[in-house]
């Protein structure tokens, strides 16, 4: 999804620079690659807000970019401890309650530039994008982009970017009927200026003591992993497969992404096995995230997304060996 | 076998599910002394037991020799965990302990619609098999959950590492990743 996002962003930026090199471009496609491009750009720190169902937690977050690159530091507020370290392209997620640490590659997925005009074509595919108002937010005027689902394979989206930068400042996911799947605002943020280096340290010192874990299973081609989605699911094109080892003597799973430029849907596929309780299989549903599960040629397969529970009961039914 | 005739015993396994297991509990008398045990170890922690002080003794010896029959899910998971290597490893861990904000609302919602959750929770404060069970699971401080919803925090974290929340800055993406409902251990 990020590298979908920056792939639509890479497109929206050369659209935008084609189209109109102003500050404040008018079209809402030239928007959408500011927005992602912001995130890239912009030094920022603040608090935001993150609510899915009836959750929410507050979190911190400060960004620099300079010559050595990007660094970043998030910590949720509430609850239990928890912070996120980004130097460079390595994202780590420290838990110090559990004394563990969480390593993440960040740096392929998010490289500019980046392929796709047919993201960018089946974004406009799937939604119908608009500018909306422009109100304030955490302070700061803000432009409102409107993504209306075309079907309803998908949620609708609001994005409130910072007028003079681009920055998303809001972001909300509604249902067909309205409803708010979930949303994410910042309370409080300054953009630009300097970004002082006790912002971004960590605050949570490990030593080898600690559990550490990589994250990331091995890309793969599409081809190598003998499976696809047949019907494909319309505005989702596969951007990734991986394969991620389940242990020993359980072979390994697949993982497809399908996305349609902004929502995703993951596919796992692993051998189906004695102690996977068959009473599971079908549709599980949570604020955000919707969950499918079948049992098909020999195979346990789950599909899930922040997508509505027909789209990833559609795309799990629709995957079969062989397919691409 | 075993995991679905406590999936039967407690309900749920649905009854076209369920006949194929009746069939077997006909023919296979281990199964059928399996069962009996099941309803027994029922009744005691239930304290409908009627049974003889030496009855409960001898119920309790094989519990504590055979903790899956209290909670086939947490056995088995357990044991996955032992045999599990990489990326479900990962999972496992960084699901119990930090929970993905859509994991743990997947988590909150799987586990409190569950009833063979609550009962096991149940079990585990009533019966002298905890220590059994805190043996099998020493770092797990969630609920004890069963090993589908175990998978689906995997998946779910999977996923979120490989989607971002929609043209959210750089670190904003993970929020999902490191947010919780579940981090309260007493849930």
């Amino acid at each position: 999804m990020r590298k979908v996002l920056v792939a639509v962003a890479g497109c929206c930026l050369l659209l935008a620079s084609s189209i109109a090199r102003a500050d404040m471009p008018g079209d809402p496609l030239s928007w959408l690659g500011r927005i992602a491009s912001a995130a890239e750009r912009v030094n920022f720190t603040g608090t935001f807000m993150y609510q899915s169902g009836a959750h929410s937690e507050t979190s911190r977050i400060a960004h620099r970019v300079d010559e050595h690159g990007q660094f970043e530091r998030l910590e949720v507020l509430d609850g239990s401890p928890r912070e996120v370290i980004r130097v460079g392209s390595e994202v780590r997620c420290v838990l110090p309650d559990e004394r563990t640490v969480i390593i993440d590659r960040a740096n392929s997925r998010r490289v500019f530039p980046v392929r796709l005009p047919e993201t960018f074509g089946s974004l406009a595919e799937s939604y119908r994008i608009s500018k909306g108002r422009v109100s304030r937010v955490a302070g700061y005027e803000a432009q409102a982009i409107l993504l209306e689902p075309r079907d309803n394979l998908r949620y609708g989206r609001t994005l409130w970017a910072e007028r003079q930068t681009g920055l998303l400042l809001k972001s909300r996911i509604v249902d067909e009927d309205g409803g708010v799947v979930e949303q994410i605002t910042f309370n409080d943020v300054r953009i630009g200026g300097e970004i002082g280096e006790e912002l971004l340290t960590p605050r949570f010192e490990y030593n080898d003591s600690w559990r550490v874990v990589h994250a990331g299973g091995n890309e793969i081609g599409r081809e190598e992993t003998g499976w696809g989605a047949t019907p494909p699911l319309p505005g989702f094109a596969p951007v990734s497969a991986m394969k991620r080892p389940l242990g020993q003597d359980r072979g390994e799973a697949i993982h497809l992404v399908f996305s349609d430029g902004l929502a995703s849907i993951s596919v796992f596929i692993e051998p189906l096995s004695a102690e996977a309780p068959q009473d599971q299989l079908g549709e599980q549903s949570n604020g955000a995230i919707n969950i499918y599960k079948r049992a098909a040629h020999g195979h346990l397969i789950t599909a899930l997304g922040e997508v509505p529970a027909r789209a990833v009961r559609r795309l799990g039914d629709a995957v079969q060996p062989g397919a691409h | 076998m075993k995991d679905r005739l406590s999936a039967f015993l407690d309900g749920d396994l649905d009854g076209q599910a369920g006949t194929p297991l009746l069939d077997r509990l006909r023919k296979d008398p281990a199964l059928k002394k399996d069962w009996e045990a099941y309803h027994l170890i029922g009744d005691v922690l239930r304290g409908e037991s009627a049974g003889s002080r030496d009855f409960v003794d001898r119920v309790m010896a094989k519990i504590d020799g055979e903790p899956v029959l209290f909670a086939p899910g947490v056995a088995s998971a357990a044991a996955a965990g032992r045999s599990r290597g990489g990326w479900q490893a990962l999972m496992a861990v960084a699901a119990s302990v930090m929970g993905v904000a859509a994991v743990g609302i997947v988590a909150a919602s799987l586990y409190s619609g569950e009833p063979r959750v609550a009962q096991m929770a149940e079990m585990k404060r009533s019966a002298p098999a905890t220590p059994v069970l805190a043996q099998a699971q020493p770092r797990d401080r969630l609920p004890m959950r069963n090993v589908a919803a175990d998978r689906n925090i995997e998946y779910v974290f999977a996923h979120q590492g490989l989607s971002g929340s929609g043209a959210m800055p750089g670190a904003v993406q993970y929020v999902r990743a490191v947010s919780s409902v579940v981090q309260d251990p007493a849930r």
